[in-house]
C-alpha cells in the first residue's frame, strides 16, 4: 500500500518535473539536493512564509531602531518632542546604612501645546479639568488669589452653584490693577481717571463683572459674544479660565513646545486614564518628577544633612557650566550642599508624543535617541544615627535643665549649644550635634504647607538664636579652660616643665606677669604647691598664668596651631569658620589701635587659661583633643563613603591623620592629668566619672564672654575614652551653661551608650541625675575676668 | 499499519514521539504572549484586572490539555473529530445569524456568540479547523484517484461553500481571506499544475477591481484607503500611525519611559506592539522567530508525512496556511505592510475561546506529527 502511495504521489505531485528528477538522482551532490528541495511544494510554501517573515522582522527592526527612516510615521498628526528628565538626587546614609535623605518620584500632569484652537482647547481644558476634580486633584491657579466666582449670596450650596456666582476681585483694587497691566500676563493700559473701560477694551478693568466678561469674551474667547446663549455655566467658564491662566503665564514657552506643569501627584487611576486617552485630552502627558524627601530622623542632624532649595542666581552662574537648570534644586547647607557633586545626577532627555489636531510635521524620538537620567551618587554618612540622636536630645534636656536651676552664677539663660562626637582615631565624625535647630523637612514642603512656610521664614529670620546655624562649626568660642591641656603641652615640649618636676606654689594671691591674680578657690593661702596633674584637676587658673609665663606666648601658639586650634579644620561641610588664636600677630590684627597692639605678659597669662582672643569652633576642640589623645592631628569628615546608583563605591574618604611630633612622655603626663579631672578628689569631673568603669580623660572650662554682669558664662567640656587606648573624643558647649560641669552629662550620656553601661536604665535617666546634682554645686573651676 | 495513539503509549513512550521543536516554540509564543497581557492589562481594565489575565492563562492551560488528548487520539478518531468539529462549527454559524446577541454595535460585524462561562466566541474560528481536516480528505480521495478532478472540485466545493457563505454573510472579510489562502495552500501543496497557479494569480489580480466594487463594504474599502494612504482620515488611520508609534516606542529592550502610546485594543489585534513596547527589539525578534520557525517545522513535517499519510500532510498544510496567514495579516498590518483587518495573533492576543481553537488546531497538528515520528522510526 505505501508502494502505492508513492506512485501516486508522484503522479501527481511532480508530475511535470519527474523526468528530471530521474535523471539527476543519478547525480547526487549539494546542486541535486538544493533543486529537489526547491521542487518541493512544501518548501516553496516555507520560503514564502519565512519572506514574509523577514519582511515584517526588517519592518518591525527598521521601527525600533531607526523610526526616523520610516516614511509614514513623521506625516502623522501627532506632534513628538524632547523633554527633560530629572535625575533622581543621591541618597543619605548613616554609618549603619538607615536611609535619611532619598528621591521620591512623583507623578506630574504636564500640558503641552498641540496646536489646538481656542475653541477646541477650552473644551478639553474643562473636561480635563472636571476629570481632574473627579479625583480629587487640585489645580493650583494663581488666577484664584486675585478673582473668582463668591456665591455666598446664592441660595443654594455652594458645590451645585452654577449660574449665579458674583464675580469678585480678592485683592485691593491696587494690587489688581498692577496685576492686571503686568506685560507678562494681562498687559492692559492704565485708565484714564475719566473714562470707564468695558471688557471690550485693553484698559485695566475695575468691576469684577466686566473683567469677568473680558476673559470670557475677548482674552480667553471662551464665549462668542455675538452668538445667542451661553455654552457653559459661569462655574465651568472659571475652571476653563484656571488652566488658560496657567497656560498665559508660560506662554512663551508653551508655544515653544515646552509643557507647562498643571497637576501633581496624580492617583494612579487617573494616571492610567490619562495615558490611555490621551487623543481625549490633546497635549497632556504625565511625566516622573524625581523629589527629595528626608526621614523624620533627619530633624535630629539637620546641620549634618542640610536641605536643597532652589539655585539662587549667584549659585546658577556659578554652575551653569555643570549644566544646571536655572530652577534646579540643589543642596543649600550640610552634606546636601557639600557633596552636591556627588548628589546630584545627570539629567536625561526623553522623547514624549502628544496627540494633537495639525497634521504638523513632528519629529518621532525612538527610546534609543532619548538619554537615561543618570542617578546621583549615594552618600554614606559617618554619623551612628543612635549616638546622634542621643547626643541631639541629650543636649536639648541638659539645656532645659540648666535653664531651670539658675543661681548666684547661673542666671537660667542658657538657650543654645553643641556637640561634636569624634572616632579618636580616624577623626570619623559620630555625632554632631547643634541646639537650636531646623526640621529640614519644612524646607521641602513649605510651597503647600502654610505652617511649615512660617517656620522656614522663622528660621531663615531669628538672628537671635540662629537656629540655621551649625554651632559646632560655624560658631567661635573662647575655649577656657579646656584649652589648659595646650598650654601643659607647650610647657612640656618646650621644656619649661618636665613630668617629673612640674610643681608650682600656688599662693593664692600673687602678682604674675605684672599683674595681681587671685586663686578663685582658695584666695587667702591658696592650693599650696601643685603639679601638672593637681593643677590640671583643680584648674588652678595661678599654676597656669605661672606655666604661661614660664613657657612664653610664641611656645602656647607655635603648640596650639600644631594641634589644630584656629586652624580650618578641613571638614566635608560647608561654612566652616578658622577662629584666632590668642598671639602677638592676632592681637595686633584684631585692634586697630597701635596703643591697644601691645603685648602684655598679662595676656600671656590670660592666653594660657583659654581666654584673651582665644576663640576655636567645638569641632576644633575635638580634634585637638583627639590630638592629645592620640599623638596625630585627624581630618573630621562626615562622608565616610560615595557610592554609585548600582552599588560599586567610588570614593572612600579615610583622610590620613597626621602625627604632631609629640614626645610619648608629653601625651603621658597630659593625659595622666585629664585623667585626674575625672578620678582625682579634686577633679572638676569627679562627680560623674570618679567610679567610671573606665578612664576618661577630660577638661572642664568655663569660659568668660565678657557680658557677665547680663549673661552667663559658657560651659564647655572635652574629654576622650579609654585613656590609655582612645576611641571616642568628645567636645561639647552650652551657651551660658554657667558651668564647664553643668554639661558633662551630655559626654555621660554619649560614654555609656558607646561603652554600653546602662547600669542607670533609660538615656533620660542617665542625663536628668547626674546634671541636676551637679549644678552650681561646683566652685573649684573658676577663671577670672579679662583685666583689661 | 503501525500502532498509533494509545496503542502506541502502551507499547512505547508517547512523549517521545511528540514533536517537541512544534510543541516548545509555541509554549515559548503563548508565555510571552501572557507575560506582555499581563503588563497591558494590569493598567486601564479596572476591576477586569487581574481577573483577565487568569482566565487568559486558564485557557493556556486548558488549552494545552487539549491538545495533548487531541494528539493521543487515533487516526480513524481523529477523522471523526474533524467532521465533528466542521459539523458543530456549521450549526454554531448558522446560530449566529440567528440569536438575538449580537455585538455588532460594539465590534462592528455579527459574527459573535455569548456562552456561558468562555464569554464570547467566534465560530468562523472554529470552522476553519473543521474545513482542514474535512478537506484533506477529500484532497485524499483525488489523489489516490477515487474521484477525478470536477468530482473532486464539485465535492470541494459542497465543504467548502456553507461555512465560506454563513461567514461572508456575517461579513467577516478577514476570515474568509483566511480559508480562502487555507483552501489555496492546501491545493498547491496536493500538486495543482504550475499553470494553474499561474491562471488563478491572474484571476485574483482580475478580481481583486471586482471585489471592490461588488463585495466590499464601506466600512472594509476605508480600512484599505487608509492603509495605502495614511492620514485619508483620520479617525481610521490613528490606529495605524498610534500602532508604529507604539513599536517604534520600544526601542532595543522595550520603553522603560512609563508613558506607554494608545493604541486600540492593543489587548488583542494590536498585541504586537505591546510585545514591541514591553520588550523592545529583543521581545519582537524571540516572538517572530519562534513563531515562523513553528510554521516551517510543520511544514517540514507535512512533507515527511505526504508519502505515507497525503491526507495526514494536507490537513497539516491547511492548519499551517492558516496559522501562518494569521501571523503574517496581524504583525503585516502592525508594522504598516498590510491593511488593517481584525485578526487577533495567534496563541498571544487576548481571548480565551481563540486560544482554546488554537490549542485545537495544535493538537490535531501534534498528532500527526507524533504519527510521523513513528512512521519515521519504522
Amino acid at each position: 500500500m505505501a508502494q502505492d502511495l508513492k506512485k501516486t504521489y508522484y503522479i501527481f505531485d511532480h508530475d511535470e518535473a519527474q523526468p528530471l528528477e530521474m535523471s539527476e538522482e543519478k547525480r547526487p551532490g549539494i546542486k541535486h539536493r538544493v533543486s529537489s528541495f526547491l521542487r518541493s511544494r512544501f518548501a516553496i510554501m516555507s520560503i514564502a512564509f519565512s519572506i514574509a517573515g523577514i519582511m515584517i522582522f526588517y519592518r518591525t527592526a527598521a521601527l525600533q531602531l531607526d523610526p526616523g527612516a520610516v516614511s509614514g510615521v513623521s506625516e502623522s498628526s501627532g506632534i513628538s518632542r524632547q523633554q527633560v528628565i530629572q535625575a533622581p538626587r543621591g541618597d543619605i546614609y548613616d554609618a549603619s546604612g538607615v536611609a535619611l535623605a532619598y528621591s521620591e518620584s512623583i507623578p506630574v500632569l504636564f500640558l503641552s501645546y498641540a496646536g489646538l484652537d481656542d475653541e477646541s482647547l477650552n473644551t478639553m481644558l474643562l473636561d480635563l479639568a472636571l476629570t481632574l476634580e473627579s479625583y480629587g486633584v487640585e489645580i493650583d491657579s494663581e488666577l484664584l488669589d486675585y478673582f473668582e466666582l463668591d456665591h455666598t449670596s446664592c441660595d443654594h450650596d455652594p458645590g451645585e452653584g452654577q449660574d449665579c456666582g458674583i464675580a469678585v476681585f480678592k485683592k485691593n483694587i491696587e494690587e489688581v490693577k498692577y496685576w492686571q497691566s503686568n506685560q507678562n500676563l494681562f498687559a492692559l493700559k492704565e485708565i484714564e481717571k475719566s473714562t470707564k473701560s468695558d471688557f471690550a477694551d485693553d484698559y485695566v478693568k475695575t468691576d469684577p463683572e466686566e473683567f469677568y466678561k473680558y476673559l470670557l469674551y475677548s482674552k480667553y474667547k471662551i464665549e462668542n459674544y455675538e452668538s445667542d446663549g451661553l455654552r457653559y455655566s459661569r462655574e465651568d467658564a472659571l475652571r476653563i479660565m484656571k488652566l488658560r491662566y496657567l497656560i498665559m503665564k508660560n506662554n512663551w514657552s508653551f508655544i515653544n513646545g515646552t509643557p507647562v506643569e498643571i497637576a501633581r501627584n496624580l492617583p494612579d487611576e487617573l494616571i492610567s486614564l490619562i495615558n490611555e486617552q490621551n487623543f481625549r485630552f490633546m497635549g497632556t502627558i504625565i511625566d516622573y518628577d524625581s523629589q527629595r524627601a528626608y526621614s523624620d530622623q533627619v530633624r535630629y542632624l539637620s546641620h549634618v544633612i542640610g536641605y536643597i532649595g532652589r539655585i539662587s542666581s549667584s549659585q546658577y552662574e556659578q554652575l551653569r557650566e555643570l549644566g544646571y537648570e536655572p530652577d534646579a534644586m540643589i543642596g543649600q547647607a550640610g552634606v546636601e550642599s557639600s557633596a552636591e557633586r556627588y548628589l546630584s545626577g545627570q539629567n536625561g532627555v526623553k522623547p514624549y508624543n502628544i496627540w494633537s489636531v495639525s497634521a504638523e510635521n513632528g519629529v518621532f524620538f525612538p527610546q534609543s535617541t532619548g538619554k537615561d537620567a543618570v542617578p546621583g551618587n549615594d552618600i554614606q554618612l559617618t554619623i551612628e544615627l543612635p549616638l546622634q540622636k542621643l547626643a541631639q536630645t541629650s543636649l536639648e534636656q541638659v539645656i532645659e535643665q540648666i535653664r531651670n536651676s539658675p543661681d548666684n552664677k547661673n542666671k537660667g539663660d542658657a538657650d543654645a549649644g553643641s556637640v561634636v562626637v569624634l572616632n579618636a582615631k580616624t577623626g570619623a565624625v559620630l555625632a554632631m550635634a547643634s541646639y537650636p535647630y531646623y526640621d529640614p523637612n519644612d524646607f521641602l514642603i513649605q510651597s503647600y504647607d502654610e505652617e511649615a512656610a512660617k517656620r522656614v521664614s522663622q528660621y531663615l529670620q531669628d538672628n537671635d538664636q540662629k537656629p540655621m546655624m551649625n554651632r559646632a562649626i560655624m560658631e567661635i568660642y573662647a575655649p577656657g579652660s579646656t584649652f589648659k591641656p595646650v598650654t601643659a603641652v607647650a610647657a612640656l615640649e618646650s621644656g619649661a616643665i618636665t613630668p617629673t618636676s612640674s610643681v608650682i606654689r600656688c599662693r593664692g594671691s600673687e602678682v604674675i606677669g605684672d599683674w595681681p591674680w587671685r586663686c578663685l578657690e582658695y584666695p587667702v593661702g591658696g592650693h599650696g604647691d601643685l603639679t601638672l596633674t593637681r593643677g590640671m584637676a583643680t584648674s588652678c587658673n595661678m599654676y597656669f598664668y605661672h606655666l604661661g609665663v614660664k613657657t612664653g606666648v610664641d611656645n602656647i601658639d607655635y603648640w596650639g596651631r600644631k594641634l589644630g586650634l584656629g586652624e580650618l579644620t578641613g571638614i566635608d561641610l560647608p561654612g566652616e569658620v578658622k577662629g584666632y588664636r590668642s598671639s602677638r600677630d592676632t592681637k595686633i590684627l584684631l585692634r586697630s589701635n597701635p596703643a591697644d597692639q601691645i603685648w602684655f605678659p598679662a595676656d600671656t597669662c590670660q592666653t594660657a587659661i583659654g581666654q584673651f582672643d582665644n576663640s576655636f569652633t567645638v569641632l576644633q576642640l575635638a580634634r585637638y583633643t583627639a590630638a592629645v589623645a592620640t599623638g596625630n592631628l585627624v581630618t573630621p569628615h562626615v562622608v565616610s563613603q560615595v557610592i554609585r546608583h548600582d552599588g560599586v563605591v567610588i570614593e572612600y574618604n579615610n583622610p590620613e591623620p597626621q602625627p604632631i611630633g609629640m614626645e610619648q612622655t608629653t601625651l603621658d603626663a597630659v593625659r595622666e592629668a585629664m585623667v585626674a579631672v575625672s578620678r582625682d578628689n579634686e577633679g572638676t569631673a569627679r562627680k560623674y566619672f570618679s567610679d567610671y568603669p573606665i578612664d576618661v580623660a577630660a577638661k572642664t572650662g568655663t569660659a568668660e564672654t565678657g557680658k557677665e554682669d547680663v549673661s552667663s558664662s559658657n560651659g564647655l567640656f572635652i574629654c576622650y575614652a579609654p585613656a590609655d587606648d582612645p576611641e571616642i573624643v568628645i567636645a561639647q558647649i552650652i551657651e551660658k551653661g554657667a558651668w564647664g560641669s553643668n554639661t558633662i552629662g551630655i559626654a555621660k550620656n554619649i560614654l555609656d551608650a558607646w561603652f554600653g553601661f546602662d547600669s542607670d536604665g533609660s538615656p533620660s535617666d542617665l542625663v536628668s541625675e547626674p546634671a541636676v546634682s551637679g549644678l552650681g554645686s561646683d566652685t573649684s573651676e573658676n577663671e577670672e575676668t579679662e583685666p583689661n | 499499519m503501525p500502532n498509533t495513539g494509545f496503542e502506541q503509549l502502551k507499547s512505547d513512550t508517547f512523549f517521545r514521539k511528540m514533536d517537541y521543536w512544534m510543541l516548545v516554540p509555541i509554549l515559548s509564543v503563548a508565555l510571552i504572549g501572557l507575560y506582555v497581557l499581563n503588563r497591558v492589562l494590569s493598567s486601564g481594565f479596572g476591576d477586569l484586572y487581574p481577573m483577565n489575565i487568569y482566565k487568559q492563562s486558564g485557557a493556556v492551560l486548558v488549552g494545552l490539555i487539549i491538545a495533548i488528548i487531541l494528539s493521543l487520539l487515533e487516526a480513524p478518531t481523529l477523522r471523526l473529530v474533524g467532521w465533528s468539529v466542521y459539523g458543530v462549527s456549521l450549526l454554531l454559524l448558522v446560530y449566529v445569524m440567528v440569536d438575538g446577541y449580537s455585538l455588532s454595535d460594539q465590534w462592528g460585524a455579527d459574527s459573535w456568540m455569548l456562552l456561558p462561562v468562555v464569554g464570547s466566541f467566534q465560530p468562523s474560528e472554529l470552522a476553519k479547523v473543521g474545513l482542514a481536516m474535512v478537506s484533506a480528505q477529500v484532497f485524499e480521495a483525488m489523489n489516490k484517484e477515487k474521484f477525478n478532478w470536477w468530482q473532486g472540485g464539485l465535492l470541494l466545493l459542497a465543504v467548502y461553500a456553507p461555512p465560506v457563505l454563513l461567514i461572508m454573510r456575517q461579513p467577516d472579510f478577514g476570515t474568509t481571506m483566511v480559508i480562502l489562502f487555507m483552501f489555496v495552500c492546501m491545493v498547491f501543496a496536493w500538486g495543482i499544475k504550475w499553470r494553474y497557479v499561474l491562471l488563478g494569480m491572474s484571476a485574483a489580480v482580475i478580481a481583486v477591481p471586482l471585489a471592490w466594487f461588488f463585495y466590499l463594504g464601506d466600512f472594509q474599502k476605508n480600512r484599505i484607503i487608509t492603509f495605502i494612504f495614511p492620514g485619508h482620515d483620520p479617525d481610521a488611520s490613528f490606529n495605524l500611525i498610534q500602532a508604529q508609534r507604539a513599536i517604534a516606542s520600544g526601542g532595543l529592550f522595550g520603553n522603560r519611559s512609563g508613558n506607554s502610546v494608545h493604541v486600540p485594543v492593543k489587548e488583542s489585534d494590536f498585541i504586537y506592539t505591546a510585545v514591541s513596547e514591553h520588550m523592545g527589539f529583543i521581545g519582537t525578534t524571540a516572538l517572530l522567530i519562534l513563531a515562523f520557525f513553528f510554521l516551517a517545522r510543520s511544514l517540514y513535517v507535512a512533507s515527511s508525512l505526504s508519502m505515507e499519510r497525503p491526507s495526514a500532510a494536507y490537513t497539516m498544510v491547511g492548519l499551517t496556511a492558516a496559522m501562518a496567514i494569521h501571523y503574517i495579516e496581524n504583525l503585516g498590518m502592525c508594522v504598516g505592510l498590510l491593511p488593517i483587518t481584525g485578526i487577533p495573533l495567534p496563541f498571544v492576543s487576548l481571548g480565551g475561546t481563540a486560544m482554546i481553537v488554537n490549542f485545537i488546531s495544535l493538537g490535531v497538528m501534534l498528532n500527526l506529527s507524533v504519527e510521523r515520528n513513528i512512521l519515521q522510526k519504522e
